[in-house]
Formats: C-alpha cells, sequence, structure tokens
C-alpha cells in the first residue's frame, strides 16, 4: 500500500470534511502535521482514514486555504503545469506571484478569516502573504479611511486623542 | 434615526480582534511611520508600535524624497549585506560640507529622527513598563551632527533600561571624502574632528557600547590611534558579531591586531591599513578588506581563525608589487570561498605553487575573480585553479578599463604549460564556470561607460570554447569534468 497516496481529512468549525493529501497539508501547515504525527502510532496499523478537527476555521476559509496549500506545496501539480513554469526564465517573476495576487484580492472579512487561519494551522508563507495584504490595505489611506474600511471604532476620548496624536507628531 | 451606510465589510471590527502579535506581523510589512501612524487606530491599536521587533531608524528615511543627499545615503544602504564589488560608486558625493551644521534639510532630517526616538524609545512616555514593548533589535543609524549626542542619549537610555535586547549601530558622517577641492590637511582634520565626536558619544553611551551591540558601522572619521577601536570597542562590545569600518581608522598604513571572542564578519573597506592580523577569532566566518596600504605579504595574518570560511580582497589603488596568497592564507583551515577583486588594474597576486598554497586551498569550492582586465588574459588564472583541488565554482568577471588615469596594466607572467593540464586540471572538480562579461561597465573613477567595454574579449562561441576546453579537456579532447558552462554577455 505504499504507493497509494495517503490522504487525510480536514473537518472545519461548520462541519464539512475536506480530503487532502497527507503529504502535501504536513508540508504546509507545522500545526497538522503536529496533529497527523500525533495520530499515527494509533493509526498505523488501520485502514480507515485520519479525520482531523480544524475547530477554528469555517468550511468557506478551509476550502481557501487547501487551494492555496494545493498550489504551493502540491510538487507534482506544481512541477507539471508548464504555463507555469517551463517558460519561466530565471528573474522573472514568481510563478505564482500572479496566483497569490488573485488569492487575496478579496473582502477584508475574508482576508481577515485567511490570516486567522494560517496563523492556526502556522502555514508561513500565507500567513506572511496575507499580512501583507492587510499590510497593503492600511497603505496611503487616511486614519479615517482605515478606520472606515476596516470598521475601527475611534474610542479615544478627546482628551487622549490629542495626546497620541501629539506623541506621534513625527509620523504625520 | 439614519442607519449608518455599510462598508463593504461587516460591521463588526474584525481586524482589531486579530491577536496582538499577528496585528504586529502586519505592522511589519509597513514602513516605520506608516506603522505608527496606525497606532492612532483606536486604543487597541496604541501600543502596537512600541511591541515591533526590530525597529529601524535610519537618517535616511527622515530626509526628503528628492533630496541628494537622501538619494545618496539610499543607494549606499540598498544591499547592506551585498558583496563588496569594488566598483560601485565611491559614496554619497552630493551630500553638504561637514561642518556646515546649517544644512536645512540635514538639520530637521536629525531633529525628525530624534522625535521619532523619544516616541519609540524613550522611557517617559508610557511608564508602565509593558513586557511586550521590549523591540528585540533596534537599527539606529545617523550623522555625527548637531544632535548625535540626543539620538545616542535615547538609544542609550532605551538599552539601560532593557527595553532594547540587540542593538545595530551605523554611525556616518556627510563628509564628501572624494571631492578633490580640498586639500589633504584639511579632509583629516575634519575627519579628526568627527573622530573625537565619536568618542564623546562613546563615553557618553556605556550601555549601548556593552554586551547588546551586535552590529556596528563606522564610516568616514578618523581617530588617534588603535587602542579607540580595540580598547574602547572591541573590549566593552563583548557580543559583537558584525564589524563594518570604512574610511575609518588612524592615519593610513595602521597596522591592526585583532582579537575578539564573538566576531562573525569584518569589513574593512577603504581604511588603508598597511597589515592586519586576525589574531584570535574564533568565530570569525567572513574577512572583507578592500583597499590597503603597502601590497606586501604581510597584508593580511591569519592566527586562530578555525571557522573563517570566506574571504574577500579588493584591490582600490594600482600597485605595482604582488602578494603570495600562500602566505597570507597560511594558517586557513576553513576557507571555502575565495573573492579577489582586481578593479580593473593590476593583478597584484604573485603566481606560485606550493604546498602551502594547497593547504590554503584545500576546502575552497567557489572561486571569485572579479573585474579583471582584459589585458591581463587568464593565463595566469591556471596556477589558482591547479591549486585546488575541491574547487566547483569558478567565477571570472571581466571588466575593461581604458578611460583615465588608470591604464597601464601591469599583468603577473605565467607560462601555461602544456603540460600541466593533464596533471592538474583532471583533478579539478568544476561543476560550473560562468563568465559573466560586464559589457556595459561603468568605471568608477570617471563614471563614463567604456567604449570599448566588450571589444576584445572573444565573444565568439569558437574563442570561448577554447579557453573552457583548456581547462577541462585532456590532449585527447575528451572532459574531465561534468562541467556546466554558462556564458553571460
Amino acid at each position: 500500500m505504499a504507493s497509494e497516496k495517503k490522504v487525510v481529512f480536514l473537518r472545519s468549525s461548520d462541519g464539512e470534511a475536506f480530503e487532502v493529501s497527507e503529504e502535501v497539508i504536513s508540508a504546509a501547515s507545522v500545526t497538522i502535521k503536529g496533529m497527523i504525527d500525533e495520530e499515527s502510532p494509533s493509526r498505523a496499523d488501520t485502514a480507515a482514514t485520519t479525520t482531523l478537527a480544524i475547530p477554528n476555521v469555517t468550511a468557506a476559509t478551509l476550502s481557501r486555504v487547501l487551494h492555496y496549500v494545493n498550489k504551493h506545496f502540491d510538487a507534482a501539480a506544481v512541477v507539471g503545469r508548464p504555463d507555469d513554469y517551463i517558460f519561466c526564465a530565471p528573474g522573472d517573476e514568481h510563478p505564482l506571484a500572479r496566483f497569490d495576487d488573485d488569492f487575496v484580492d478579496v473582502d477584508n472579512d475574508t482576508l481577515i478569516d485567511l490570516v486567522h487561519a494560517a496563523e492556526y494551522l502556522h502555514i508561513k508563507k500565507l500567513f506572511d502573504l496575507t499580512c501583507k495584504a492587510v499590510a497593503d490595505k492600511l497603505k496611503g489611506r487616511t486614519i479615517d479611511q482605515i478606520r472606515e474600511t476596516f470598521g475601527i471604532v475611534n474610542d479615544y476620548t478627546v482628551e487622549e486623542e490629542v495626546e497620541v496624536y501629539r506623541e506621534n507628531s513625527w509620523a504625520f | 434615526m439614519v442607519m449608518e451606510s455599510t462598508t463593504p465589510s461587516s460591521e463588526e471590527d474584525l481586524i482589531s480582534q486579530l491577536p496582538s502579535d499577528v496585528l504586529v506581523s502586519i505592522l511589519e510589512k509597513l514602513s516605520l511611520r506608516a506603522a505608527v501612524r496606525a497606532g492612532v487606530l483606536s486604543r487597541r491599536w496604541r501600543c502596537l508600535p512600541a511591541q515591533l521587533p526590530r525597529l529601524v531608524l535610519d537618517i535616511a528615511k527622515f530626509l526628503p524624497r528628492n533630496d541628494p543627499a537622501a538619494a545618496a545615503v539610499e543607494v549606499e544602504n540598498a544591499d547592506p549585506d551585498g558583496e563588496e564589488d569594488g566598483d560601485a560608486a565611491h559614496g554619497p558625493a552630493a551630500v553638504d560640507d561637514p561642518n556646515d551644521d546649517d544644512d536645512d534639510d540635514l538639520y530637521d532630517a536629525g531633529d525628525e529622527m530624534a522625535n521619532a526616538a523619544t516616541a519609540l524609545l524613550a522611557s517617559s512616555w508610557r511608564p508602565p513598563l509593558d513586557a511586550a514593548a521590549v523591540h528585540n533589535t533596534v537599527a539606529m543609524r545617523f550623522y555625527l551632527r548637531h544632535n548625535y549626542m540626543e539620538l545616542g542619549r535615547l538609544l542609550d537610555d532605551a538599552v539601560a533600561s532593557g527595553r532594547v535586547r540587540k542593538v545595530s549601530l551605523t554611525i556616518t558622517t556627510t563628509y564628501p571624502m572624494f571631492e578633490d577641492d580640498r586639500d589633504s590637511e584639511s579632509i583629516h582634520r575634519t575627519l579628526v574632528g568627527y573622530g573625537r565626536r565619536f568618542k564623546a558619544l562613546l563615553d557618553a553611551c556605556p550601555a549601548i557600547f556593552g554586551p547588546h551591540l551586535t552590529e556596528l558601522t563606522l564610516e568616514k572619521m578618523r581617530h588617534g590611534g588603535p587602542d579607540l577601536l580595540d580598547g574602547g570597542i572591541l573590549a566593552t562590545c563583548t557580543r559583537l558579531e558584525k564589524l563594518t569600518l570604512e574610511n575609518f581608522g588612524p592615519e593610513r598604513g595602521w597596522l591592526w591586531r585583532v582579537r575578539h571572542a564573538w566576531l562573525k564578519h569584518i569589513k574593512v573597506i577603504l581604511c588603508f591599513p598597511s597589515a592586519i592580523q586576525l589574531l584570535w577569532l574564533p568565530r570569525l566566518e567572513s574577512f572583507t578588506l578592500r583597499g590597503w596600504f603597502w601590497t606586501t605579504d604581510k597584508l593580511v595574518s591569519l592566527g586562530h581563525v578555525p571557522r573563517l570560511t570566506t574571504m574577500t580582497l579588493t584591490g582600490d589603488i594600482v600597485v605595482d608589487e604582488t602578494v603570495r596568497l600562500s602566505r597570507i592564507l597560511a594558517n586557513s583551515t576553513a576557507l571555502t570561498d575565495l573573492r579577489l577583486n582586481f578593479s580593473g588594474s593590476n593583478i597584484w597576486v604573485r603566481p606560485e605553487t606550493s604546498r602551502r598554497l594547497t593547504d590554503a586551498f584545500s576546502k575552497l569550492k567557489n572561486l571569485k575573480l572579479k573585474n579583471v582586465n582584459r589585458e591581463c588574459g587568464l593565463a595566469w588564472t591556471m596556477f589558482l585553479l591547479q591549486s585546488a583541488p575541491h574547487l566547483q565554482e569558478l567565477y571570472i568577471k571581466l571588466m575593461e578599463h581604458n578611460c583615465c588615469g588608470l591604464a597601464g596594466r601591469k599583468n603577473v607572467p605565467w607560462e601555461v604549460d602544456s603540460s600541466f593540464k593533464h596533471y592538474n586540471l583532471a583533478a579539478v572538480n568544476l561543476e560550473e564556470i560562468c563568465f559573466c562579461e560586464n559589457a556595459e561597465s561603468l568605471c568608477s573613477y570617471c563614471d563614463l561607460p567604456d567604449p570599448d567595454a566588450g571589444a576584445k574579449f572573444p565573444r565568439t562561441d569558437q574563442e570561448r570554447d577554447s579557453f573552457t576546453k583548456r581547462i577541462i579537456t585532456d590532449d585527447d579532447g575528451r572532459s574531465t569534468t561534468a562541467v556546466k558552462i554558462h556564458i553571460r554577455s
């Protein structure tokens, strides 16, 4: 059975199960690799497939995360894609750069959910990508625009606000 | 009552619910200024900028964008870990007179940086010391201008009170080293003046110049003697890992004897020492020397440097003498990377084949020969290949340089004996040969594109083949190694 690819199922917080290659998800997620390693002694001699509960991540977010993971961490899928790789000369931008750009081109709530998931699942590349995308939304906007974009409530008192602006006046 | 219009997001403030360390990770992707602005969003965000793990306060970031001084500083700064190439521009030529502290932009930038440092580092601004508000590293870069002492003390207080774990410091001056309208006496006086300011800073900031300092760069100043460096800095900065000296030091022709338990990387750029003795540096991994006073076999000597893997030597002035690498590298036991940069001028290594050189090269894997003048040919390089049985990668960059006062390349004679290739080159394990022709090389001395660049070196496939064949094939034309050949033009 060694030749057959092992899969695991991930169950989202809202109860939906997703199938993913054990090898791929282990390469991507430190958290899930840890869960699988903990499970493995008990399932070595059973044929049953493992299902792991991911209580902090919804189905919508988890399916996005797995889309990313399969794109970035499945070596077979990546190599077999001539349009991505073969015509890519050294020095060109990374072949997945376009995919990454599209991947984080989502509404704010979805993006924040992805940051959460990447942090919980400990997928460093995805965490960096999504943090960068949030940072890009903060860039070039005034404080009021940022508050409006993300629904952040200004809870300073008038005195506090004067104080905090004064303190950081060099940055404005 | 009118409902508030909805934004594209839900009205719930999801972003502020992210854990603090995640928000700090987001702020890390912004400029310091933008990160600090975000601290104004709400109470939740106020404490976040103070938790940035790496705080970079660089004077260049406080200069106006279109300021030539800012541009020059930015360029200098662009690749701090980049390899010393020797053919890059020599430094910011556009900066203002150092003795003139009235330059408005530099003055304002210094003040603004002090404001930022006060906001981010000063102890008074948030009385209860939050455990999270400890910066892992503070990197600061400033000029020895009007408020250098204020900047130094702010950092010193922060270090002394335990709010900074590691310090990376670059202290520089605005002195235009390469303007010719000043006599050497006046240059010397000015540089010594800066050296005095630095000494004052050193004395006033014992916390900075202590075990928290991990990286130090000192540029464009002169001081009285080696004592400042050895007694004043190396003795107290016990955890210093990276030391870069550029246009720094006592008089030209100084001797530096280095002992330090922690240093990993040393760069000595345009300090023109007569000799550097790396006496006891158990952790030293890389050493770079660009520009020296006398070209002798004693230029560099190695004592206890068991981890020294990378050495870069860049000649900066025309020299007629040569050095024997077997002498300079005697005692090296770990050397894997050697980079020799000839700046388009004379070849200053003396061809030799000796047991000593083979010993010094016994672990050599990568050899880079940069800016070899085309007129010098490549025959002389054979002695290096002969002595380096485990070489894996050879990189040669050729340079054409006829355009200014450096004319008259002096080559080193080295007759390639036709019998030598069987015996030696079969033992060379070359995995990669990379010729990089810089067809549009810029001369660092006259800043003009060299019109003749690329004209003389063999450019046809046939000519390239003949050189590579000479290295890697035996008499019968069989390849002795599996060599990848890259020729870039």
